[in-house]
């Protein structure tokens, strides 16, 4: 019985974010939470799940958070461990790889509206099993 | 005080930790401190698994490296919990207002 292929998830910086303000809220249990664990976790669902992310979504997940005030040490050293959390997941992805400027619409969607929004997408979202939005979550 | 050790290894061994040392710019006296500090903070059972493992299939054994990949994943999995308490805690109230609702980096228009 072969182990099965990770799913390969892009979560919208968005929802990082979110995940740090519902936490500031008090808030516990949400989607964005819970989204978050799960790929600190490496598994969905009993699968095995690999983050993808671009240096650029990750410069942007930076510079949201110094915006809202976080102390900068703690903004690098979560970065760092995004980038981290990338190479080793089980795909061991690399985010310096995923470079791609432009904005594409090539990851499969559910609906008929485009789920991919502009710079923060990984370039390579065609990677991605599947892409998560804030606008698909609730903080 | 700093004592001074003398240990006999295999010389592939000797070859791979002054391969590391030229790599990552440090002493060769600084490569065996780190790998005894890391080595003796191990919990025995652990140690003994890490001895076996290399034993059986060397560095570059896919188990040995699979189970590195692991550790990595874990360590920053806690250094991401930790640097969001800290971020969490560090958050500035006032940034928060527009924030709370719909919160967004950037209008996003279609994709295309």
């Amino acid at each position: 019985m072969t182990a099965a292929r990770p799913l390969r998830i892009v979560l919208d910086v968005n929802i990082f974010v979110t995940d740090v303000l519902s936490r500031r809220l008090g808030r516990r249990g949400t989607t964005s939470q819970k989204l978050v664990d799960a790929m600190l976790a490496g598994e969905i669902g009993g699968r095995p799940a690999q983050l993808v992310i671009s240096l650029a979504m990750l410069e942007s997940f930076r510079g949201a958070l110094l915006r809202l005030g976080a102390p900068s040490a703690a903004v690098d050293a979560a970065t760092s461990a995004l980038l981290d959390l990338t190479r080793n997941g089980p795909d061991a992805l690399d985010p310096y790889l995923l470079l791609d400027p432009a904005p594409r619409d090539r990851c499969p969607r559910q609906s008929g509206r485009p789920s991919i929004g502009r710079a923060r997408t990984p370039s390579s979202a065609d990677r991605a099993s599947m892409l998560l939005r804030r606008s698909q979550t609730r903080m | 005080m700093p004592k001074a050790l003398s240990a006999t290894v295999p010389e592939p061994l000797e070859a791979r930790a002054r391969a590391i040392a030229r790599q990552e710019n440090r002493s060769l006296s600084n490569v065996v401190e780190n790998a005894l500090g890391v080595f003796t903070a191990m919990p025995k059972e652990l140690r003994d698994q890490l001895v076996a493992r290399l034993a059986v299939g060397g560095p570059d054994d896919a188990a040995f490296r699979e189970a590195s990949r692991e550790l990595m994943f874990a360590l920053a999995h806690r250094r991401f919990e930790a640097a969001r308490v800290a971020i969490v805690e560090g958050i500035d109230d006032q940034t928060l207002d527009p924030a709370l609702d719909g919160w967004r980096l950037e209008p996003e228009g279609d994709a295309r």
